[in-house]
């Protein structure tokens, strides 16, 4: 039995004036097999405990992994940036590796670099609104470096004046680069026009005004080990990984007299509004076309999860583009979440892609869900958690945490298969309502004429409106 | 009754890394990664490189068009859907050296997988639609890679590093020079390079090697070879034979780089075109390109490097370890953390299968301009031989390339596109796997000692291929002064 192979109908094709020779019928091909059994999802054992200073311990056990992966989390992101102080969260973060103590011994940023880099993976650094996370990697045999080398980092930065002098710079050049290129700048203006101006943005005025003692504090504040967690993943048992990080981590202490860490504010979503910021000297580099809706923070994770998938697979049927599709928390409990699409276009695809979201997208997200798109959600949302579970089981386990959410990450597929069709319908049809999606465009921009057809009430904003600079 | 394998096909079992070719020329392998997950992947050898003059990124629109996946038994979508059914995703790599396409499932779903693949390479349906659809995808994959302010700087890297190769267009193509490209053409070039006996299947991940094999026969075998004479189109031959420029001759014999040995594993060269020669760069030269509104200055500075088959490759890529890897390679180190000249340094070492390139890119702290900053550049680049390397250096940097290979096999989607990517360009699906092999401590192995990865050995490497090599520089000045 032989296929009837294209390449014969495509060579024959020319020869024969353009007609494609009819394929033949043959049994066997024409359906696809139908899939074997699925093996029972894993299901991740994550031991905890806290160490006398508070310190949170995670362990997640993958006796099969090749190396052990560490991740240290405060809440001190950007969220707990007061005013005034925009950009210390960050500049407290890079500074964190910029020097340290160890005993009597001082480690500069070049030693601190190399002892990273020993281990097989740089050191990583990560900074959020919710929080700031130092990351790293080592082999078995020498997990105990890393365990060392990050509790030196979190809990005896040297802080100084040069490292600040320094840092302080390329935070400015960074803020430079982020205000040129559409891709970057997009998410912090949309965060802006989501939360409003509570958001904080740092500006190079205001890095310019941080002081040493602004990061100090901001260090005492959030860099405490009764505020941090760590999460450590990989071929290293419970009892092992708990002896390391009191061996390390036991005599880091909260400082003493720190000021009150306050809390993150609570934004309400401002009304929907539709911007675009025209990037000067952006021409042949593109659009970028963001669209938010805000998802309300008692949607439970596996029902946001589907929530997101689903809306995906329905645009990629109809659409070609791919998508990039997220959600983002709010500064606090009771701030919605923000759902955002994103995606970049020639500019000359926008006015029409545009007005085809604002027309579609509500009928998309209302659309009734089927008991097959429920199937076809929870797939796609256990296929990801699988993924990130064998991936990048730190990170994942770690956002788990920082979210609350850990019960839902060690039983996802439980908690996917108990979310039923209405639920879903329910969920889904609350967001992306007409009049409640707030639309933003970046960087290159066709004709404005043409724009505000497609999205009537498109405004025009100024990076100085919005990002205040 | 399943098809026998031919005369050619390898008697080794089937889950190692042992290619197998079926009697219609397709070739297939496959590896275990223990997991939940198995990744398919159809290399096809094909990519930007075969693009016809003035239809660049043709091999990446026929990409396009069958990740589509609209066949004879798969209308437009479907394949789409029966991936995520199966809880999987789907992706295509277009490339200078070849055209690929890449599922990820759960393991229970690879047969479906499997059946999908092999209904796509054996009935495409490259209609209008599938066309369009093409094009705008490609449209947008174009348009994303030129959204960064420095795109333009990295695109004139590679179209002014390569003098003559179609290296030089880049593997995303032209969407201007593509508008015009009928059903036809695409059908054309679809039937002349996209052939089962051109193409590599990769399955790796979790499955039962003994039904995998029945599997592969069944779905794959079916598919009827191509017609004699179908064969690709030699319009990127601009030569019959590719010295590399840069090719590293052996230490006990000077001279052009030898053929990388004859493997079982190795990639048919029947029906490819002939390697396009890349002359050596005559000189040294500075361009200064005027791109608006830059917020720092920035300059890079390419050398031509040998291919990925080069016998030297591992010492290039201890010398781009060494120099560009982590947070304390030496560029970083002195550039941006000891002078503050650079905001942001890379190194970038290209290897394809005819030539590649080093590129080291620098964007300048602010005050800086961006001559002295590719002085400062080229210099600490070309200081590699002259600096000693301490045995901690040179362990650290080992570290470094020994975690970033064994990412390479760590998930079944990498391992697939490892496997792909060293049959295509160095001629051997292993040859990454011995890189890891050959890069531990002589004492540990016998690989390292034949490899004679020392230090001296780099530095001498670098002392005589790079530090007397004319190398080309770019310089961007912020706000677009030329």
């Amino acid at each position: 039995m032989k296929r009837r192979h294209l390449l014969l109908a495509s060579t024959a094709a020319p020869a024969l004036g353009g007609l494609s020779a009819p394929a033949w019928s043959q049994r066997g091909f024409d359906q696809p097999p139908e899939p074997g059994p699925a093996a029972a999802p894993p299901v991740p054992t994550v031991s905890s405990t806290a160490l006398p200073n508070g310190l949170r311990l995670s362990v997640l056990e993958q006796p099969a992994a090749a190396r052990v992966a560490l991740r240290l989390r405060v809440p001190g992101g950007w969220w707990r940036e007061t005013a005034g102080r925009e950009g210390l969260a960050e500049l407290c973060l890079s500074m964190l590796s910029q020097g340290a103590r160890r005993g009597d011994e001082v480690m500069d940023s070049a030693d601190l670099a190399f002892a990273g880099d020993q281990l097989g993976r740089p050191l990583r650094q990560f900074l959020s609104g919710g929080g700031a996370e130092l990351a790293l990697e080592a082999l078995p045999d020498q997990a105990d470096d890393a365990f060392n080398l990050l509790a030196d980092l979190a809990s005896a930065p040297t802080l100084t004046f040069e490292a600040l002098e320094h840092q302080r710079e390329r935070a400015q050049d960074a803020l430079a680069l982020l205000r040129a290129g559409a891709q970057d700048l997009a998410p912090w203006i949309a965060r802006r026009q989501f939360w409003g101006k509570s958001v904080p943005v740092a500006s190079r005025a205001g890095l310019q005004r941080l002081k040493r003692a602004d990061v100090q504090d901001f260090h005492r504040q959030h860099w405490r080990p009764e505020k941090a967690h760590l999460v450590v993943c990989g071929p290293l048992g419970f009892a092992a990984a708990r002896d390391l990080a009191m061996d390390c981590f036991a005599d880091w202490r909260g400082a003493k007299g720190a000021a009150s860490a306050g809390t993150a504010a609570t934004a309400a979503a401002p009304p929907a509004s539709a911007w675009m910021l025209p990037l000067a000297g952006a021409t042949g580099s593109g659009c970028r076309l963001l669209l938010q809706t805000a998802l309300p923070r008692s949607a439970p994770p596996a029902t946001r999860a589907l929530a997101r998938v689903l809306l995906l697979q329905r645009l990629a049927a109809r659409q070609p583009w791919p998508w990039e599709s997220g959600i983002e928390a709010g500064p606090g409990p009771a701030s919605p979440a923000a759902w955002r699409l994103s995606l970049t276009l020639p500019p000359a695809a926008v006015a029409e892609q545009l007005a085809w979201l604002r027309e579609q997208l509500p009928r998309l997200a209302a659309e009734p869900v089927t008991a097959d798109d429920l199937a076809l959600a929870q797939a796609l949302a256990l296929g990801e958690w699988q993924r990130a579970l064998e991936r990048t089981p730190d990170e994942s386990l770690s956002a788990a945490i920082a979210a609350g959410e850990l019960e839902d990450w060690v039983q996802w597929p439980q908690r996917l298969r108990g979310v039923s069709a209405p639920v879903l319908q329910l969920a889904l049809g609350a967001c992306w309502q007409e009049g409640r999606i707030h639309a933003l465009l970046v960087g290159e921009l066709p004709p404005a004429d043409t724009l505000a057809r497609a999205w009537p009430g498109l405004a025009a904003a100024t990076m100085r409106a919005v990002i205040g600079e | 009754m399943l098809p026998a394998m031919s005369a050619s096909a390898s008697t080794a079992a089937p889950g190692t890394a042992q290619i197998q070719t079926l009697p219609n020329g397709l070739q297939w392998l496959a590896r275990r990664v223990p997991g939940s997950q198995a990744a398919v992947r159809v290399a096809y050898r094909v990519g930007a490189r075969d693009d016809p003059p003035g239809r660049a990124g043709l091999s990446h629109l026929v990409l396009r068009a069958l990740s589509a996946g609209a066949s004879r038994y798969l209308e437009a979508g479907r394949f789409q859907r029966l991936l995520a059914q199966a809880g999987g995703s789907g992706g295509v790599q277009p490339d200078e050296d070849f055209s690929a396409l890449d599922t990820l499932v759960p393991a229970h779903q690879l047969e479906r997988v499997l059946w999908a693949e092999a209904e796509r390479m054996s009935n495409p349906l490259l209609d209008e639609a599938a066309l369009t659809l093409a094009l705008a995808q490609l449209r947008q994959a174009h348009q994303q890679a030129l959204m960064p302010p420095y795109a333009r700087l990295e695109q004139a890297a590679v179209r002014q590093g390569y003098l003559l190769h179609p290296y030089q267009r880049g593997a995303l193509g032209d969407p201007d020079q593509l508008a015009d490209v009928g059903p036809a053409e695409l059908k054309a070039f679809h039937a002349a390079h996209f052939r089962c006996d051109r193409a590599l299947l990769v399955v790796s991940g979790e499955f039962d090697a003994e039904q995998l094999a029945r599997w592969v026969q069944h779905h794959f075998g079916s598919i009827r070879p191509p017609l004699p004479g179908a064969g690709p189109s030699p319009s990127a031959t601009l030569a019959t034979s590719a010295p590399s420029p840069v090719a590293s001759p052996t230490p006990q014999s000077p001279g052009p780089a030898p053929a990388p040995p004859a493997s079982p594993n190795a990639a048919p060269s029947s029906g490819s075109a002939p390697p396009v020669q890349e002359p050596r760069r005559p000189q040294s030269q500075t361009v200064r390109l005027a791109l608006p509104r830059l917020p720092l200055p920035a300059a890079a500075l390419v050398w031509q490097a040998p291919p990925a088959g080069d016998p030297q490759a591992l010492h290039w890529q201890m010398a781009h370890a060494l120099l560009g890897r982590g947070r304390s390679g030496r560029l970083t180190d002195t550039l941006v953390d000891e002078q503050g000249l650079a905001h942001q340094l890379s190194l970038r070492l290209v290897q394809h299968q005819q030539g590649g390139l080093l590129i080291a890119q620098g964007l300048g702290a602010r005050g800086q301009s961006a001559a002295p900053l590719a002085e400062a550049l080229k210099r600490e680049v070309l200081r590699l031989p002259d600096e000693p390397i301490s045995p901690e250096e040179f362990d650290k940097a080992r570290a470094l390339l020994r975690r970033a290979w064994q990412a390479r096999e760590a998930t079944p989607e990498a391992l697939a596109r490892t496997l792909s990517e060293s049959w295509i360009r160095r001629g051997d699906p292993l040859a990454a796997s011995t890189d890891l092999a050959a890069l531990e401590p002589p004492a540990a192995n016998r690989g390292a000692a034949q490899a004679g990865l020392t230090s001296e050995a780099v530095q001498q490497l670098w002392r005589r291929l790079v530090v007397p090599a004319p190398v080309l520089t770019l310089l961007c000045d912020a706000g677009g002064a030329a």
